[in-house]
This record gives structure tokens, C-alpha cells and sequence, in this order.
């Protein structure tokens, strides 16, 4: 086991979990309190530099509105009482260093020209018709400030002057002058907010009214030089007045009621964001420390716990080298300290174990070589018996085999059998038939022999018949030989009477047709007894042929007669001969019934036998399977007891790597 | 991690929850809104004021709302007694014509969550909330700019004017709005203009008449007269009646259309007048108070700028092509 390749200890894991998240919520927490404080700081400082400049606005305006009441009151008071020359001289006398912001009091040009001031009051305000202060103060009646200008005396100063309506008919202009530095001092002097400055324009010509730098009072602010007042100048002619951050410098714009002027107040944007910056500076500073502190804080703590889990990494690092003569301590009683008592239990338990191992391993040894030897033999003799096994087998099939053909065989014969079974019947009933044919033959034949012997009789009669039929012939002759002579004698007669007839002359000529036709019939009746006599000699020949004929018809007859008898007794003999060869039928068709009956029962056994010799071989396949099988198996093993062996043996060496008893040294 | 952003999420979200549940509260009843209405001094029929609280009262009896109008004859006290009484009366809205823009902010703070629509009388821009404090009204530059215009127009010859503007009050929004409005017309047109009298003449005719002898009595040139308002417009036209003083058509302006200013523009006696629609604005801040009374945002009300502070009612130029519109019998 190498400790040191892909190996992360649990302080870095710890710790690169930790660390980042501290890091992460320390980083944020600092990131949105500097936002939140940036932006209040911020709005504050606008705000503190819009309410500087809006009351500073306002304390100008009432500073001016101050004065101007103060001169409208000598105003009026000058209008109202309409006072003499003496007493209007007396009033301005009074002004003539009043107050500090008009020390030269007020004085009052006239039209033509004169300018009354205060007796005091030794300078000079030029011609007056045309001073900007006159000129000015007549376009109101009431007191109004004056654009700047610088004075005889060469101070910049404002005027506050009006039309004095006292009614002389004189047109008459009161004034007092202001000072723009003194205006300056006062504007600057209300700035509220620390390192804020604060200037005044007149807006309607662009005139630096008030200005610390006191060089840029009274001039235009357009020619000032800087990008700041270059900025806040375009600002002013657009009136544009929105607050706005320019040069540096955030710059808010305010206008002085009841004057063309505009109050410019700023702050360099540095300052506003000094106290951010602070506060950034500050905030990185503590996320920076607290960083640090918690980073070696939470190192510390990780160690700490860790320590025991290193020795006992330690120990178990040892009893994975095979080393368990290691001990561990167990000081805290944290989880930690659960853990080591355990693994010093378990320590324990493994060293027994291992020494109870290395006797079971021993006898493990000897068994293992024991059955290496076992397994040998039976896997001799399992392939022994594989071989038996097979022969077998083959035997088994070459019987399957015949038993197969003498099933065929037997169902072959069956077939035969039965076939012959059903012409043995066949030929049973063909001889009942030939034995009925040839006892009606017999019948017929004694028929024969009956009717032969009534031919013969009758054959006998009919000769006897013929023989009388010649003696009638005989006696007919002796007839026509009686006819004949009695025609003759008739002709001789006709002839005699015919010369008697011819004698009687005409008288005797009837007499002579009759005698001639005598004669005629007489002479036909001699020629019919000549045929009748022929007739009967023919009769009497064919008489003698039918006599000679029957005489042979009755030997013939006789003849067949003793043939028929002779058929008669053949066909008794025939007879007998077919009932015998019925019975021998019958006989062989019981015998034929009988091999039938086997033949069938052969055919089932041997079919049964076929399927059984089948059943047989596939189980001897099985077996030769099996036997092979067995050899494998007992090959398996034979090589694993050889496996088992070397195990027990490796399993020996292994058991002697562990460490259980202390060494000597 | 997890738990600590699930913490947070949970009290973000019942903060958000907190605040639309605040929101709500203000949604008042849509039908019958009541609507109190004080006018910095009384309203004579006729008048712009007058125009205004009638247009006013018309418009929110078309809407179904009630409206009662007090005047405050002047008197920032009597004012402020008004609007605390609207607030104990359970009015929705206040529609204030202030005696002074300056006491805005007090106005706000009696009125409480009560919202307030200023008229006539514009407070400092910082003194408005959008959709709560508002201003309704015209834009007092657009008038001073139409008066300038048409100086310049009807004397662009010129290279040099000689400039007379009577004003209202002093630091009244209308005066220093429509003065600036001129002057800022004026100083851009490039021309040397040279305001020969700028006074205050208060609104007042006699105020202007003495101011407009005095004038007459420096002999200076003059090419225009530019008055913030018809008042004291028609007391330079009626000076010049009475003294038979010839101006030769120097053009006389004012603000407001009023039926005598609209009558001397007939008569040639007047050049310019602007009209500021009292109707308009009447009906606008009712318009405006219907909706925020009812929480809605005046943004789709016609001329509400975007920062729903303000909702100007257009100024309208009256002279002698289209002053008739203007008269009413």
C-alpha cells in the first residue's frame, strides 16, 4: 500500500471543503456589507452635499432677501416720508457703515447726473448716467440686484438699486454696493459639508458672481479655464441643472430665488468615496485577518481531532503490512477513542484468528495433498468406466438398431398375416360358392341323365312310329296301285266313249267334252298317284334314314348316358374332393387367425422393445455424458485438490507473514 | 449554506409579502370616492380659478365621486386647518390649490397616507412622490416661451429689443416659470435683448399701471411687454387709455385668457394672451385623484410625464387669428 499515491488525507479534505466556504461566506458577507455601505455612504454624502447646498442656497437667498428688505425699507421710507435734501443726506449718513456687507451705506443718483452719498463717504462712483448700477436700477421699482461690474475703485461689487419713486418728478436711483469678495467669503462660509466648494453664477451672463479662487470673480465663466468649470459652464447655459459628476467632482446646481443666479456646490467625488474606500480598506483588512484566524483556526481544530485517526492509521497501516504486533492508544473518548478501543479489540481477535489459522492451514495441507491423490484415482477410474460407458453405448445402439428392423419385420408380417387372413376368408367363401355350383352342377347333370333317358324312350317310340309309318307307306302304295288301275281303266273308258261320242255325231259332242274332260281327270289322277307313289318312296327312304338315324341317335344316347353317369359319379368325387379342401381352408384360416393374433402382439412388443432400446440408448448416452462428464469433473478436481494444495500451502506462507508474537529483539 | 439561503429566501419573501399586503391597504372603494378640494382663495365664476372648481365639480359628478371645495382666503393657517379636518373626515384624496408651494411638505405630512394633487400652485420638485404627491397643471415655461415667440416673430427685423416683463409674486412657481420661460426663448434667439423693466407687479393692476409710468418717465426704448399675467396686462392697456399714451403697436402679452385680455386682443388693444384651460386642469386633477385614491398609477393619464410627479394640461396660444375661440358670452 502506498500511502503517498492518490492519497488525499482527511485534514486536506476537510479543509478544501472548509476553507473555501469560509472563504466564500466571509468574501460575501464583507462584498454585501461594502455594497450596502458604498451605497449608503454614498446617498449620504449626496444627500449631505444637496441639503449643504439647498440650505446654503437658502441662507444666500435670505442673506440677499436680508438686504434687500433692508434697503426696500430705506426705500420706502425715503418714498414714503418724501424727506428734504438735508433729511434724505441725514438718512444716508446714518447707512454709512451700517453693516458690514454695504459699509459705503446707500446713495441715490439722479437723472442729470448727481450722485448724493453719504457725508462719510469719500470714493468715488463714477458718472452715474452711466454706471451699470443706475442703468440697472431703472428697469424696477422695487431693489433688485445689479449683474457684477468693478467699481472707480476697482473692486468687483454688485449693486442693489431701484427706481426712488419719491415723486420729485427727478428720476432718482437708489443703490449700495456689495462686495463680490465679501460675497464670496459669506457664500463659501455656508458650505455644510466638509471639503466642499461652492460657487455663484449669474446665470443670465454667465458671470462668476462668488468664487474662493478670488482671480474668477466677476469674470465669465464660459473663458474660465479647467475641465470642471468648462463642465459646469455648458451645464448652466443648456439649464440643465440636474446633479451631475463632473471632473471628478459630484456638482449640484441650485438657483437663488428672486435672481438670475445660480449656485454651483460641489465636492470632489474622492471625498464622498473616501469614507467607502475606508471602508473597503478596512473590510478587506478584517476578511484578510478573520481569513487567516479561522484558516489556522480550523487547521488546528482538523489536527487536533485528526491525530488519534493518524495513529491509527498508523496501526492499521501496520496490520495491512501483516503486522499485528501493533498496539494503539486510546487517550480521547470521542468517537475517535471508540474507534481505537475497537481496532485494539480487533488487533486481538485478529491475532488469535491467525494463530488458530496457521494449525487449520496446517491440516488444511495434508488434506488437501490427500485428496490430490484421491482425485487422481477416481479420475482414472472415471474414465474407465467413460470407456465401459461408451461401449456399451454402442452396443445398446446396434441392438436399438436390430430391434428396430425386427420391429419393422414383425409389422411387415402382421401386415402379410392379415392380408392372407382376408383371402383365406376370400377363398373360404369362393369354395362355399364352387361347392354350391357343383352340387347344382350335379342336380343339372342328374337332370341329364333323367332327360336322356326319356329321349331314349322317346327315340324308341319314334322308331316305332316310323316303323309304322312305312307300313302306312306300304298300304298308301297298295291304294294308288287300286287308283291307278281305276284310272286307267277310266281313261280307257273316256276313250271308248269319246269314238262312241264321235259316232252319235253332233248329238254326242256333249257327250264327247265330258268323255275328253274324263279322260283329262283320269290322266291327272295318274299322274298325282305317280307323285304320291314317288312321295312314298321318298318317305319310305327317308323312313329308313330316320330308323337308321334313330337307331344311332338311341346308341348315342345310350353313349352319353353312360357318359353323364360317369360325370355324375366324377362329380361326386369333385364333390368330395371340395370339402375337403373347405375344411382344409377353414383349418388354415384359423391357423392364419392365430399367426395373425402373434403377429400383431409381435409387432407391438417389438415396437415397445424398438422405443424401450431407444430409451435405452438415450439414458446410455446420458451415461456416457455422464461418465464423461465424471472424467471431467473429477479432472476439475483432480486440478483444483492440485489448486487446494497449492492454497493450502500459499495460505501457509501467507498465515506466516502475520506478525502475532513480539520478536526477540 | 443551504439553510442559512433558504433562511434568507424565507424573509425576503415574507418581506415582499409584507409589502404588497401594505400596498393593498390603500386600494379604497372605486364608486363614490370622496374628494376634498381647497383653493388657496376664492374662485369668482368666470375666472380661471372659478373655470377650474366647476370643471372639477362637473368631471367628478360624471364619475360618481363627491367633491367638496373650501378656500382658504390666503391664509396658509386656514389651509392647513382644512386639510387636517378632510383628514379626520375620512376623505380619499385632496385636491390643494396651495396658499404657499413651500408648505408643501406639512400639507403631506397631515394628509398622512391620504394622496394630494397640487394645483395651481407648483411645490419643489423634491416635494413630489410619483403617484402620491403630484402636481397638475401647465408647464409656466410653455407660457413665457409663447410670449417670447411671438415678440420675436412680430419683431425679428430687430436685432435689438428692448424688453419690458411685469411679473407675478415673487418666488410664485408661475412667475419664475414663465420669466425664465421668456428669458430662455430670448437669450437663444441671439439677438442683444435688453430688459429695459423687470419688476414685480404682484398680479396687480394698479402695481403695474404705477410701475409702467414709472418706466415711461426713464424715456427708454421699448419693443415688447411681456406680463405674467392678464391682470396687470390690461393695467398697462388701460394706463395707456387713460393717458392717452401712444404705444405704437409695442405688443402687450399676458397669461391666462381672460375675457377682458381676450377683448382688448380683438380690439387690437392686446397682442398675445396664453390660455391655461382651467377646464382642463379641473378635469386632470380629478381625473388624477379618482386614480390615486384607488392606488392606480397616473401614467395613462394624457400629458403625465414619466416620473409621475407632474401631469401638464397644454397651454394655448391666443392672439388675434383664433381669439374668438376664446370668448365667451
Amino acid at each position: 500500500m502506498d500511502k503517498k499515491e492518490g492519497m488525499v488525507s482527511i485534514k486536506t479534505k476537510l479543509l478544501g471543503v472548509i476553507l473555501p466556504v469560509v472563504i466564500l461566506i466571509v468574501v460575501l458577507l464583507i462584498g454585501i456589507s461594502y455594497i450596502i455601505s458604498k451605497n449608503l455612504l454614498t446617498q449620504y454624502s449626496q444627500n449631505l452635499l444637496r441639503s449643504s447646498i439647498e440650505s446654503q442656497a437658502s441662507e444666500i437667498e435670505s442673506w440677499l432677501n436680508e438686504n434687500l428688505a433692508a434697503f426696500q425699507i430705506v426705500k420706502q421710507t425715503i418714498e414714503g416720508t418724501q424727506p428734504d435734501e438735508e433729511q434724505l443726506q441725514g438718512m444716508l449718513d446714518q447707512y454709512y457703515g451700517f453693516d458690514d456687507n454695504y459699509p459705503d451705506g446707500l446713495y441715490i443718483g439722479e437723472q442729470n447726473g448727481r450722485i448724493i452719498t453719504a457725508g462719510e463717504f469719500e470714493g468715488n462712483k463714477g458718472s452715474v448716467t452711466d454706471s451699470i448700477w443706475y442703468n440697472e436700477g431703472l428697469t424696477r421699482l422695487n431693489m433688485g440686484f445689479t449683474s457684477a461690474y468693478t467699481n472707480a475703485a476697482g473692486e468687483a461689487v454688485i449693486s442693489a438699486s431701484g427706481i426712488l419713486n419719491d415723486k420729485s418728478g427727478v428720476l432718482k436711483v437708489l443703490s449700495a454696493d456689495m462686495s463680490l469678495q465679501r460675497i464670496s467669503i459669506i457664500v463659501n462660509s455656508f458650505v455644510q459639508m466638509d471639503d466642499a466648494q461652492t460657487f455663484l453664477v449669474d446665470a443670465s451672463n454667465g458671470t462668476i458672481l462668488a468664487h474662493r479662487d478670488n482671480s474668477l470673480i466677476s469674470t465669465k465663466i464660459s473663458s474660465a479655464s479647467g475641465k470642471f468649470l468648462q463642465g459646469a459652464a455648458a451645464k448652466i447655459a443648456d439649464y440643465d441643472l440636474t446633479p451631475d459628476e463632473i471632473d471628478k467632482n459630484i456638482t449640484y446646481f441650485m438657483e437663488v430665488e428672486g435672481t438670475n443666479w445660480i449656485l454651483v456646490s460641489y465636492v470632489p467625488s474622492a471625498v464622498v468615496y473616501k469614507d467607502v474606500k475606508l471602508i473597503r480598506t478596512a473590510m478587506i483588512i478584517i476578511g484578510a485577518i478573520s481569513l487567516l484566524l479561522l484558516g489556522i483556526l480550523i487547521a488546528r481544530v482538523v489536527h487536533i481531532v485528526i491525530s488519534p485517526v493518524k495513529n491509527l492509521t498508523e496501526a492499521i497501516t501496520a496490520m495491512t503490512d501483516g503486522d499485528f504486533t501493533v498496539s494503539v492508544d486510546t487517550k480521547s473518548r470521542d468517537e475517535i477513542g471508540l474507534m481505537s478501543v475497537h481496532v485494539e479489540k480487533f488487533i486481538d481477535s485478529m491475532r488469535q484468528m491467525i494463530s488458530s489459522i496457521h494449525g487449520v492451514s496446517g491440516k488444511l495441507h495434508m488434506q488437501a495433498d490427500n485428496s490430490t491423490t484421491v482425485s487422481g484415482q477416481m479420475y482414472d477410474a472415471s474414465r474407465t468406466q467413460s470407456q465401459s460407458m461408451q461401449e456399451l453405448n454402442n452396443t445398446v445402439e446396434q441392438l436399438s438398431v436390430s430391434v428396430n428392423e425386427i420391429a419393422e419385420n414383425a409389422t411387415t408380417l402382421a401386415m402379410v398375416v392379415a392380408e392372407t387372413r382376408e383371402n383365406g376368408a376370400k377363398v373360404d367363401t369362393k369354395m362355399k360358392e364352387t361347392v354350391e355350383v357343383s352340387e347344382e352342377g350335379k342336380t343339372d347333370m342328374q337332370n341329364v341323365g333323367d332327360a336322356m333317358k326319356s329321349i331314349n324312350d322317346s327315340v324308341t317310340k319314334l322308331q316305332a312310329a316310323i316303323d309304322k309309318v312305312g307300313t302306312a307307306s306300304g298300304e298308301i302304295t297298295n291304294i294308288t296301285s287300286v287308283i291307278s288301275n281305276i284310272a286307267e281303266e277310266t281313261n280307257l273308258l273316256s276313250l271308248n266313249a269319246s269314238i262312241e261320242a264321235a259316232r252319235v255325231g253332233e248329238a254326242g259332242k256333249g257327250f264327247a267334252v265330258v268323255a275328253t274332260e274324263i279322260g283329262k281327270l283320269a290322266k291327272s289322277s295318274a299322274e298325282s298317284v305317280s307323285s304320291i307313289e314317288g312321295l312314298i318312296y321318298e318317305i319310305n327312304e327317308l323312313v329308313k334314314d330316320a330308323v337308321a338315324q334313330a337307331d344311332n341317335s338311341v346308341d348315342n344316347i345310350n353313349n352319353s348316358s353312360e357318359l353323364v353317369g360317369g360325370a355324375l359319379k366324377t362329380f361326386d368325387v369333385i364333390f368330395a374332393n371340395i370339402d375337403e379342401v373347405n375344411t382344409l381352408v377353414q383349418e388354415m384360416i384359423e391357423k392364419v387367425e392365430k399367426v395373425d393374433e402373434v403377429a400383431s402382439s409381435v409387432a407391438a412388443i417389438s415396437e415397445e422393445q424398438a422405443a424401450s432400446s431407444e430409451e435405452i440408448l438415450a439414458t446410455s448416452d446420458n451415461m456416457v455424458e455422464q461418465a464423461n462428464h465424471i472424467t471431467g469433473n473429477s479432472e476439475t478436481v483432480a486440478s483444483d485438490a492440485k489448486e487446494l494444495t497449492r492454497s493450502a500451502e500459499e495460505l501457509a506462507n501467507q498465515v506466516a507473514m502475520f506478525k502475532i508474537e513480539k520478536e526477540e529483539n | 449554506m443551504k439553510r442559512t439561503l433558504r433562511i434568507v429566501m424565507c424573509a425576503m419573501l415574507a418581506g415582499m409579502m409584507l409589502l404588497s399586503a401594505c400596498g393593498n391597504s390603500s386600494v379604497g372603494s372605486s364608486g363614490g370616492t370622496k374628494i376634498y378640494l381647497t383653493m388657496y382663495n376664492e374662485a369668482k365664476p368666470g375666472s380661471f380659478r372659478g373655470t377650474l372648481v366647476e370643471a372639477a365639480q362637473a368631471k367628478a359628478k360624471a364619475e360618481g365621486a363627491s367633491i367638496e371645495v373650501g378656500f382658504a382666503e390666503d391664509s396658509i393657517e386656514k389651509q392647513v386647518e382644512q386639510v387636517k379636518s378632510a383628514v379626520q373626515q375620512d376623505y380619499d384624496v385632496i385636491i390643494c390649490g396651495p396658499v404657499s408651494a413651500d408648505t408643501a411638505v406639512e400639507l403631506e405630512a397631515i394628509a398622512g397616507d391620504i394622496p394630494i394633487i397640487f394645483i395651481c400652485n407648483c411645490p419643489a420638485d423634491k416635494r413630489l412622490t410619483a403617484n402620491k404627491y403630484i402636481y397638475v397643471g401647465s408647464d409656466e415655461n410653455v407660457a413665457g416661451q409663447f410670449q417670447a415667440e411671438y415678440a420675436l416673430e412680430k419683431l425679428g427685423s430687430k436685432s435689438e429689443l428692448n424688453v419690458m416683463i411685469i411679473k407675478g409674486p415673487r418666488g410664485q412657481s408661475a412667475t419664475d416659470g414663465r420669466t425664465k420661460g421668456a428669458k430662455r426663448v430670448f437669450d437663444k434667439s441671439g439677438k442683444q435683448i435688453n430688459y429695459v423693466f423687470e419688476d414685480y407687479a404682484d398680479w396687480d393692476k394698479g402695481k403695474a399701471k404705477d410701475m409702467f409710468e414709472i418706466f415711461l418717465s426713464t424715456g427708454n426704448a421699448l419693443d415688447c411687454i411681456l406680463c405674467n399675467n392678464d391682470t396687470m396686462a390690461m393695467g398697462i392697456v388701460e394706463y395707456c387709455k387713460e393717458n392717452g399714451v401712444n404705444l405704437n403697436n409695442v405688443p402687450i402679452m399676458g397669461v391666462n385668457a381672460a375675457g377682458d385680455a381676450c377683448e382688448a386682443i380683438k380690439n387690437g388693444d392686446m397682442a398675445l394672451t396664453v390660455y391655461q384651460s382651467g377646464v382642463g386642469q379641473g378635469e386632470a386633477a380629478v381625473e388624477a385623484a379618482l386614480k390615486l385614491a384607488n392606488g392606480d398609477n397616473v401614467k395613462d393619464i394624457e400629458g403625465a410625464t414619466e416620473d409621475g410627479k407632474y401631469i401638464w394640461v397644454p397651454f394655448e396660444r391666443v392672439d388675434s387669428s383664433n381669439v374668438d375661440q376664446y370668448i365667451t358670452e
